[in-house]
């Protein structure tokens, strides 16, 4: 019942529609029954519309008189029956219209009608039609879909299509469906570079001025600012595809040492920092960054020249959390042998990218700027005694006190492999000048308007400072100190006044730009970059550790700026979800204390992080939410991208029950975790403690205390 | 006497008072003086089990007391739901913790129980008048089991005026551990967590029991003009009616057998699908909702699942859309119709999964949203369903989520309701097609809870139960369904679970994919 107001039937009404209750009853029964004995007389036919008129709903008696149409025109051959018997249809359809106008089963019986062909269509009759439904109700979406629909039929071009929406939005800048089909024509238009079409720039330009027009006469209308959020994601979204980072650094000499004693290798780079690596099996990984989600990386596509066994051996992974193949990021591991003859054996390592076509982006952009870079590895037996004994046995807890900070952080390096694109980027700049043009033009229109407090301009106005300094980021290295995120989050913290009901919102988009900040470059990671060289645990001794605690943080971006991280301490932020993390393959510790965290499949991404082994998401929210936002954001039999019979086997035993607690065995069944720290959340009790120590085989601590000996 | 309780009406407050005393002690005798009252509390209670809250039956004005014997310090709730009114020994077993305007407690008993104040202030009062009594007397060292009287000897030695007038702050030594637990109590800090955010601030509460009655008493109607028009599609009522009934614990109100039975007269045994009612033909809408109704009551296996399947997978057509039924209509709502139908029943190999992927992704907009064909305008509902269809086929990487996200949360308007389109009016069914679809991508924190809680209380009907689309229109089974669902969607207390997906609660769920059902495949392997 939509828009009926709840009041009790007078007397004389509930007698009006005891009435129509005994019509519409009588007439449904004659429906069925001719439907069931296939009765396809005039009389049995008038019953079906006569009821179609009072109840358009009845899919049955949509049915029947299709039934009937074809039991009636089978084998008739004079065009002016076939004519009549359409017509009758039409006609029928045109009532039950006027009853409702969105009725699903009414529309599609005269799109099949007329997808007959038994009759030519009469097209000015069919535009009359949309123009009287589309009168009434400008936004009615079965009357676009099927104003599509006999545009198709009829060969009408997208042009004129195009103006029709023109006129609609006219008419009434506030009609959203008008504005959705131009963006479908539009963009149709645009990829096959029709006649007029060819230039995006030009046509952009002339959407721009358009939509303002709409903007600036109601700016509180979402029906164009969604119009203008897509022309902004055509003029800002990349094109090109560039990787954006890489581990190793370009041209960096690392030094690999082995223990026996340990359950993996040690690296250093030659420098005085002695940062230590941890891997297991005897790897070492090499970690390529996309601007991009792509597929196709593979040996064939990225060609590594080393000592460590043939390329074509390689198998490269995405790390991503779906089981799509398509990431940001890919990873290899390199076969490190052992190392006991020679010490210091330098073995240089080669990667090439882009000889050959293969490696494409979601959007059907190609890789194709040919780049070639290399490190050294040396590989080392001797100086294993400082680091003798071990293990991560002991128990490590996150303490600033004794740290001590680096004057100068020897990985940041980094980013100076922004330099691997350069050449390109400045060949890609030159087609951005539009582009940056067009940025540069609406932010100085919208700052003139944000004055008016209106959400939408606020909010745009941020979007496109952020589009702004992405694209100048990708650009030059110079320009990237005078970014406008101070100004960015100035606006968000005045829409999370304007607009609190979408509070949340807000602050994840501040999130973005807090990343941003604190990872943009040295100067800034500086601040938040700490050395663990005076510690008491020593399993940790000189590992690269990133502090970003207590910074407000929602969620995580920027991972390509990180992936030198091996201990993350995120802990006292806002976080619910940690996507992104997964491209930090060196990461040995993390700290997701303190946050949001509401559910063990919001941890999937530390499936993909084959190096840690220290945990701590104490005190989040894990267990105290019965609705879980992540159940289908991981890999698991619900989504079918997992299958649990053997899991199933293995911890269905005793007081265990899988069903109750497969969320926490199919996350920590991957994990090689040897600490663990889950108190503070509602899940954690002491059954199931003993769960976790029995599916962590590798586990010392949990909660801080000792469970194996 | 410090404490400023909430005062009746048209009475001074010491003649409220004396008459109140009156009406204590004609229930309990040795009530000596009431030191605080509070008009009007709502309590809750903690299922251990489940983990969840849920409204207790108990409602009324509150009264601490003080007795002239032991136990000395209680508080009485006089219930107006039902005759038995609730008393608890505030000394002895007793732990509390405020999150204004809820008070949450633990008793000797272990049950864990909140308190909803009407009145903030009465919450804080009520508060600090515990806290004072529980830190004069909780020096007293934690009583031996057996000699339970030595203590109460002791308790009677405190003079009790000091206590209830006494300083505010505890002594810093004294042991709070009754108002703030020890953070390594972890069931009791647990218990609580999450209990305000959960409850938020629904100032209206769910007529649960009138919603009930008004389900069960429109499957009893058939014969107005309104059941008639719905007739056709009656299978789609008993899913909407009986999730409803299962979301508020009162799925054994209706007979299995008796349902089952006229399911099965929908059945059209020689192609394997259901129609909306006796007599009419089958189709995909109905099919989904004849198993969704099996899946509820855990009669799955009265189907020939093999022959339901094959009917489904038929429908699937060249370009790896679904048609509706034999004549053909194509729509992405088919697509979610089937493939959540083949899912539950374990039967997704029977269909190109890829190809059905592929021409959902072919209907996505440039909103981010998703349309009933490719170009149709995004809507709400259009959205749910191709949401829901790439989440159960494991693809939703194929979905923009921070794109889609802002334009699911911009359908939260000033009312606090949701619409299904741009500049549209808001309407209660909207809250599941957008809570649903917000919550598969995990962006349902960007709109405000407690604002679409009220809205949708505030459809209710309060007096013969049932919800509408917008407050104060007539209600329908429809909305009822999509209300409660988005209440629970949201945690609402009491409610169980709805899976964003399934659109089935989340414990049947969880039987359908861990449950015994699948113990035959597991034992073979």
């Amino acid at each position: 019942m939509h828009g009926r107001p709840r009041i009790a039937l007078k007397p004389e009404d509930a007698a009006t529609s005891a009435a129509k209750a005994a019509k519409l009853r009588d007439l449904q029964a004659q429906l069925l029954l001719h439907h069931h004995h296939r009765i396809y007389t005039s009389e049995a036919l008038a019953v079906s519309s006569k009821l179609l008129e009072m109840n358009p709903e009845i899919y049955t008696a949509w049915n029947y008189r299709k039934l009937a149409l074809q039991h009636n025109l089978n084998e008739v051959t004079d065009p002016e029956i076939v004519k009549s018997t359409v017509e009758d249809e039409l006609r029928v359809v045109e009532m039950a219209l006027r009853r409702n106008p969105k009725s699903y089963g009414a529309w599609y019986h005269r799109k099949w009608v007329l997808s007959r062909g038994l009759a030519p269509v009469d097209f000015e009759r069919e535009f009359r039609l949309l123009d009287q439904l589309l009168k009434a109700d400008a936004r009615n979406f079965h009357g676009w879909t099927y104003r599509r629909f006999v545009a198709k039929l009829k060969n009408v071009s997208e042009e004129e299509e195009i103006k029709f929406t023109m006129d609609m939005i006219n008419t009434n800048f506030s009609n959203y469906s008008a504005w959705h089909n131009r963006s479908v024509l539009l963009s149709q238009l645009l990829k096959q570079k029709a006649q007029g079409f060819d230039s995006k720039d030009g046509i952009l330009t002339e959407e721009y001025e358009f939509v303002h027009q709409a903007l600036f006469t109601d700016p509180s209308d979402q029906s164009g600012w969604f119009y203008h959020l897509w022309l902004l994601d055509q003029t800002a979204s990349p094109d090109e595809l560039f990787l954006i980072s890489s581990w190793p650094v370009p041209g960096s000499d690392l030094v690999l040492s082995t223990n026996e004693k340990m359950d993996g290798y040690k690296l250093f780079p030659t420098s005085n920092f002695s940062l230590c690596y941890f891997f297991h099996k005897q790897t070492f990984p090499i970690i390529l960054y996309f601007n991009q989600a792509v597929k196709g990386v593979s040996s064939s596509t990225v060609t590594i020249n080393s000592m460590f066994g043939a390329n074509e051996n390689l198998i490269w992974k995405p790390l991503s959390t779906t089981t799509s193949r398509e990431a940001h990021c890919w990873v290899t591991y390199l076969n490190i042998p052992d190392v006991n003859s020679s010490s210091l054996q330098a073995c240089s390592v080669e990667i090439s990218l882009g000889h050959s076509e293969g490696i494409v982006s979601s959007n059907g952009s190609c890789y194709k700027y040919p780049l070639q870079f290399k490190y050294t590895i040396k590989l080392n037996n001797n100086n294993l005694e400082q680091f003798d004994g071990e293990s991560i046995q002991e128990l490590f807890v996150w303490n600033y006190e004794d740290v001590c900070c680096p004057a100068e952080i020897p990985y940041i390096n980094s980013f100076d492999q922004l330099k691997i694109s350069e050449d390109s980027v400045a060949k890609g700049l030159k087609d951005k000048k539009w582009c940056l043009e067009t940025l540069s033009n609406e932010i100085n229109l919208f700052k003139e308007l944000s004055e008016e407090n209106c959400k939408f301009v606020n909010l745009t106005l941020a979007r496109l400072l952020v589009a702004h300094d992405a694209m100048m980021s990708h650009g030059a290295l110079l320009v990237r100190k005078s970014t406008h995120s101070e100004e960015v989050l100035k606006l968000y913290e005045e829409l999370i006044k304007l607009d609190p009901t979408h509070k949340r919102y807000y602050e994840d988009e501040r999130s973005l730009v807090l990343m941003s900040q604190v990872t943009l470059d040295e100067e800034f990671l500086m601040k938040h970059t700490w050395h663990f060289n005076k510690l008491t645990s020593s399993s940790f001794h000189n590992h690269a550790c990133l502090q970003l605690s207590g910074l407000s943080l929602s969620r995580i971006s920027f991972a390509e700026r990180l992936l030198w991280v091996q201990m993350l301490d995120l802990s006292h932020n806002n976080l619910r979800s940690i996507a992104g993390l997964e491209a930090l393959q060196l990461l040995v510790c993390l700290n997701l204390s303190n946050n949001q965290v509401s559910s063990f499949t919001a941890l999937e991404p530390l499936k993909l992080l084959d190096s840690l082994r220290v945990l701590d998401v104490s005190f989040n929210e894990i267990g105290a939410h019965p609705i879980d936002t992540t159940r289908f954001l991981c890999l698991s039999p619900l989504s079918h991208t997992l299958d649990v019979k053997l899991s199933v086997d293995q911890y269905q035993n005793g007081d265990i029950k899988f069903g109750d607690h497969w969320e926490a065995i199919l996350l920590f069944k991957d994990l090689r975790l040897t600490q663990l720290d889950v108190r503070g959340n509602a899940v954690a009790n002491e059954r199931f403690g003993i769960l976790l120590t029995e599916m962590l085989p590798t586990l010392n601590w949990l909660n801080g205390e000792h469970v194996r000996l | 006497m410090s404490q400023s309780g909430k005062l009746m009406p048209n009475l001074d407050q010491q003649s409220t008072k004396v008459l109140n005393l009156t009406v204590l002690q004609r229930i309990d005798p040795f009530v000596e003086e009431i030191l605080m009252t509070a008009a009007h509390v709502t309590f809750y209670e903690f299922n251990i089990e489940l983990n969840q809250w849920s409204r207790k039956d108990v409602e009324g004005s509150l009264f601490v007391v003080k007795r002239n014997t032991q136990p000395r310090f209680q508080f009485i709730v006089m219930n107006r739901r039902n005759t038995d009114n609730l008393v608890e020994d505030l000394l002895g077993d007793f732990e509390y913790e405020v999150q204004v305007p809820y008070l949450l407690y633990r008793n000797a008993a272990q049950e864990v129980n909140g308190i909803w104040f009407y009145n903030a202030h009465d919450c804080e009062a009520a508060a600090n008048l515990f806290g004072r009594i529980l830190n004069a007397y909780s020096k007293v060292p934690q009583k031996p089991k057996a000699s339970t009287k030595s203590e109460f000897e002791e308790l009677e030695a405190v003079p009790t005026s000091a206590v209830v007038e006494g300083p505010l702050e505890p002594p810093p030594t004294s042991s709070a551990a009754a108002a703030v637990p020890d953070v390594s109590d972890d069931s009791f800090v647990n218990f609580f967590s999450g209990f305000g955010s959960r409850l938020g601030a629904t100032m209206e509460d769910l007529v649960a029991e009138k919603h009930v009655k008004y389900i069960l008493s429109v499957e009893k109607k058939k014969d107005d003009f309104e059941s008639l028009v719905l007739e056709h599609l009656r299978m789609n009522g008993a899913y909407w009616g009986l999730t409803t009934l299962d979301l508020l614990h009162k799925l054994g109100a209706v007979d299995p057998d008796e349902v089952v039975s006229w399911m099965m007269e929908c059945y059209h045994q020689d192609c394997g699908g259901f129609g909306g009612n006796i007599g009419h033909d089958p189709h995909l809408l109905y099919t989904l909702s004849a198993v969704q109704v099996l899946a509820l009551f855990d009669r799955l296996d009265v189907l020939d699942i093999e022959k339901v399947s094959d009917y489904v997978a038929g429908l699937q057509n060249g370009d790896g859309s679904f048609s509706g039924d034999i004549w053909g209509e194509t729509d992405t709502r088919f697509s979610y119709c089937a493939i959540c139908c083949l899912s539950i029943l374990h039967r997704l190999d029977k269909i190109d999964v890829e190809k059905a992927v592929n021409y959902i992704v072919s209907c996505k907009n440039l909103d981010g949203g998703f349309g009933s064909i490719p170009g149709g305008e995004s809507h709400a509902g259009q959205i749910f369903c191709c949401v829901g269809a790439l989440a159960i086929t494991g693809s939703l990487h194929h979905v923009d989520r921070d794109l889609l996200g802002w334009w699911l949360c911009e359908r939260q308007c000033k009312d606090g309701g949701l619409n299904g389109r741009p500049e549209k009016l808001t309407d209660v069914c909207y809250s599941w097609w957008v809570l649903s679809s917000l919550i598969m991508i995990d962006r349902v924190h960007w709109i405000d809870k407690d604002k679409l809680t009220r809205f949708i209380l505030n459809c209710q009907d309060r007096e013969n139960g049932g919800i509408s689309d917008r407050p104060d229109n007539a209600v329908d089974v429809f909305h009822t369904y999509f209300g409660v669902a988005g209440l629970s969607l949201m945690e609402y207390p009491g409610l169980k679970s709805l899976d964003p997906a399934y659109a089935l609660p989340v414990d049947v769920v969880n039987r359908i994919f861990f449950g015994k059902q699948r113990a035959p495949s597991l034992l073979a392997s």
